[in-house]
């Protein structure tokens, strides 16, 4: 990376946050014409082709709109927690490289080969806003843990018993799914050795995606990264059916509640730039990104491409799920947590440790993951059923006790 | 002034403000809000001196974990009477008082350093930190703090035990309120 | 502008320190604000919006019904509990990630002395966790109700 130029930075900003807002603004779209598609309908057609100008007209719509700030609300945290929400949610792609990269040097152990590793360094370029910083991911975590206060700011100022009810239950269980999110990619650091997500990258496309060592760590990642979101199944604190629109009820639509969405939305494009990198490779396909040369502007291309395609595709995957799994109850949102996902990462921490520490081979990591997901999936199979019986039981004997008191 | 004292006086003023407001507010949720910016800036000040683990995990332990929890219990009790705490004359006169003192005293003993510590040599990133945790000394024969990460754990138990008490608390039938029941 | 200097640590030489390398970051976040402050500032213009404020329009919506009470309730002891049972696991997170670092990643010739020491300590911090996880599910924490 060159040192700091004000024109290249200028550049990466502008392109990031136009690369956000586009998708995002699309990505609505997208998700009305995938929700048409799954139910049978034909989704917006009206405004431009396929309703390729809807976007447009829904901001402009949000940007004339009567913004109505009720009289009971605490107008300052009332204004605040759109602008909280939103700046959180995109802050935290600073660090994210979103096209090809390069890893910062190693320590090195004299000064003359220090110097020509930082040499190096400086003639190549990395995608990302602010690239190699040594914190890397745990920026998006810090960043991310200050994501909750958009909602229980939101869902206090707005005096209203939907809005308190929705923020505390989004809260809690936001809190919650980042212990399940934090413990999964310590197995990944373990391997990969470093915090910054460019190293990852790097680590992946020389010895394999994490996907293929470590299935179980990208399943607990991607079902607490869809509890951050508030994504279904996981959407309790804006389950329209109670609580109308969560810890949102009180906001009019204008744009306060427009950056309310936008923060979602931009919440999903960030993880699903994490999913790739930490878990598929980034940039890497298993060498196939070389086709086109190892530098040029071809290479460059389709390494954009290759990122890119995953990306998407895991944004798609956001949709569909979003119309393939029914909603949790709240009992078993939190007790997925606490009970399921956190003794899960501990198990597959101590096995990516044993496997580390023995220099076993990686796939043996893949072996003890399957074994685990079957031994989780047998154990809550076995208490579901007996929970099942105990219910049965005292069905029956509820029964009885009627029977005989007749 | 350079363009890092500008920084730094913007970093400064704002805990400083934010630290002021949770005094002078009434309400506790606002109180609590105001702490929350004014750990933020605290936070700013560590990456500022390059120790960006430790202002990471400000970020992530005291504003993500603790005020979480300092805010969930503004709200447990909010109903009652600390809704809005007014202060009265005596209290302002002797918390100003006391304040004032413990200011001046680190006023007088930030100022009696003889030289100021340094910021421009590194702050040691986040695997040497690691190293030094676990007890890997930097050089042979130095200090290492090996049993303070196993105190760590212990006292990580000990909480969890007192969370215990506090479930078994929570079980007792003693709900006044069953309508905030909202499971 | 020169390459930092470096500085020795455990696992070899290093670059100092700089301010200057985090200026992107700084100018992102002042652009972010900028723009959420912007945006919602945009929401005020007056002459941009109708604005007719009625009584109905500023009550608390309940769906329809006229509120009953005070939004402002208190809440289940439950949820303290988590946030409490969040703070243990977060800062025994925090003290992993740096050793899921170091462990096994640096060079340097500290593993060959201390490689096991690291491994069983680790260990033992993890044993520990794991009793208390199990002594709390024995006693009901994570039970939601």
């Amino acid at each position: 990376m060159p040192e700091f130029n004000l024109i290249y930075t200028a550049l990466m900003i502008g392109g990031v946050i136009a690369f956000v807002m586009g998708t995002v603004a699309y990505l609505i779209l997208a998700e009305r014409k995938v929700a048409a598609w799954v139910q049978d309908r034909l989704g917006p057609n009206r405004v431009g082709p396929w309703g390729l100008l809807q976007p447009i007209a829904d901001g402009g719509k949000m940007f004339l709109k009567e913004d109505v700030i009720p009289s009971h609300v605490d107008k300052v945290f009332f204004i605040l927690a759109p602008i909280v929400a939103f700046s959180t949610a995109l802050l935290s792609i600073a660090v994210v490289p979103i096209g090809p990269s390069t890893p910062p040097p190693a320590p090195q152990a004299t000064v003359a080969e220090y110097e020509a590793a930082q040499a190096a360094y400086q003639e190549t370029f990395t995608f990302a806003i602010q690239p190699g910083l040594d914190i890397g991911i745990l920026y998006i975590f810090a960043i991310g843990s200050l994501a909750v206060y958009g909602v229980i700011l939101a869902g206090w100022s707005a005096n209203n018993k939907y809005s308190l009810i929705g923020s505390m239950r989004s809260s809690a269980q936001i809190i919650s799914y980042e212990i399940p999110l934090g413990m999964a990619i310590v197995g990944v650091l373990l391997f990969a050795g470093s915090l910054n997500l460019e190293t990852i990258t790097d680590w992946q496309s020389q010895h394999g995606w994490f996907i293929l060592f470590q299935p179980l760590a990208f399943l607990l990642f991607i079902t607490s990264v869809y509890a951050e979101t508030n994504r279904l199944p996981f959407d309790l604190p804006e389950a329209e059916q109670e609580l109308v629109g969560g810890y949102h009820t009180e906001y009019s639509n204008s744009m306060k509640l427009g950056l309310m969405l936008l923060a979602e939305y931009a919440h999903m494009i960030t993880t699903s730039f994490l999913m790739s990198i930490l878990f598929f490779g980034g940039w890497s396909l298993f060498g196939l990104e070389n086709i086109a040369g190892e530098t040029g502007i071809g290479a460059l291309l389709l390494r954009f491409g290759i990122l890119g395609a995953k990306v998407f595709g895991f944004v798609f995957l956001f949709l569909l799920v979003r119309w393939t799994i029914p909603r949790f109850r709240f009992d078993q949102l939190i007790g997925l947590a606490w009970k399921v996902m956190i003794p899960l990462a501990i198990l597959h921490l101590l096995a990516a440790l044993l496997v580390r520490h023995f220099e076993l081979p990686y796939f043996a990591l893949t072996a003890l993951s399957v074994l685990l997901f079957f031994i989780a999936g047998a154990a809550s199979v076995r208490t579901s059923s007996a929970q099942k019986t105990r219910r049965k039981q005292a069905r029956s004997a509820t029964r009885e006790h009627a029977t005989v008191g007749a | 002034m350079t363009f890092h004292d500008a920084l730094f006086l913007i970093l400064a003023t704002a805990s400083a403000v934010s630290a002021l407001g949770v005094v002078v507010s009434s309400s506790i949720i606002r109180s609590a809000i105001w702490l929350l910016f004014m750990l933020m800036g605290v936070s700013g000040l560590y990456f500022f001196l390059g120790a960006e683990f430790l202002g990471a995990a400000q970020l992530i332990v005291y504003v993500g974990g603790t005020m979480v929890l300092v805010v969930f219990g503004g709200m447990l009790t909010t109903r009652g009477p600390f809704d809005h705490v007014p202060v009265g004359l005596v209290g302002w006169v002797l918390g100003g008082g006391l304040s004032l003192a413990l200011f001046a005293l680190l006023v007088q003993a930030s100022l009696s350093f003889v030289s100021h510590p340094r910021t421009d040599t590194a702050l040691p990133g986040t695997g040497p930190l690691g190293l030094t945790l676990l007890g890997v000394p930097e050089t042979p024969g130095q200090t290492a703090y090996l049993l303070p990460f196993e105190i760590v754990s212990i006292h990580l138990l000990v909480v969890l035990i007192a969370a215990a008490y506090l479930a078994r608390a929570k079980r007792r039938p003693t709900s006044t309120h069953p309508e905030a029941d909202h499971g | 502008m020169t390459t930092p200097p470096p500085v020795l640590t455990p696992a070899g030489l290093e670059p100092a320190f700089d301010l200057a390398t985090y200026y992107p970051m700084l100018i992102f976040a002042a652009v972010i604000l900028s723009m959420a402050c912007g945006i919602v500032a945009a929401t005020h213009i007056p002459f941009l919006k109708p604005r007719n404020p009625t009584k109905t329009k500023q009550m608390p919506y309940e769906s329809g019904m006229d509120p009953i009470g005070s939004a402002r309730m208190q809440f289940d002891v439950k949820f303290y509990l988590i946030a409490i049972l969040f703070l243990v696991f977060d800062v025994e997170l925090l003290f992993l990630y740096p050793w899921a670092v170091s462990a096994y990643n640096t060079t340097g010739g500290w593993q060959s002395r201390y490689g096991d020491l690291v491994f069983l300590e680790i260990l033992a911090f993890m044993v520990t966790l794991t009793l208390a996880y199990l002594y709390a599910w024995r006693k009901g924490v994570f039970q939601w109700r």
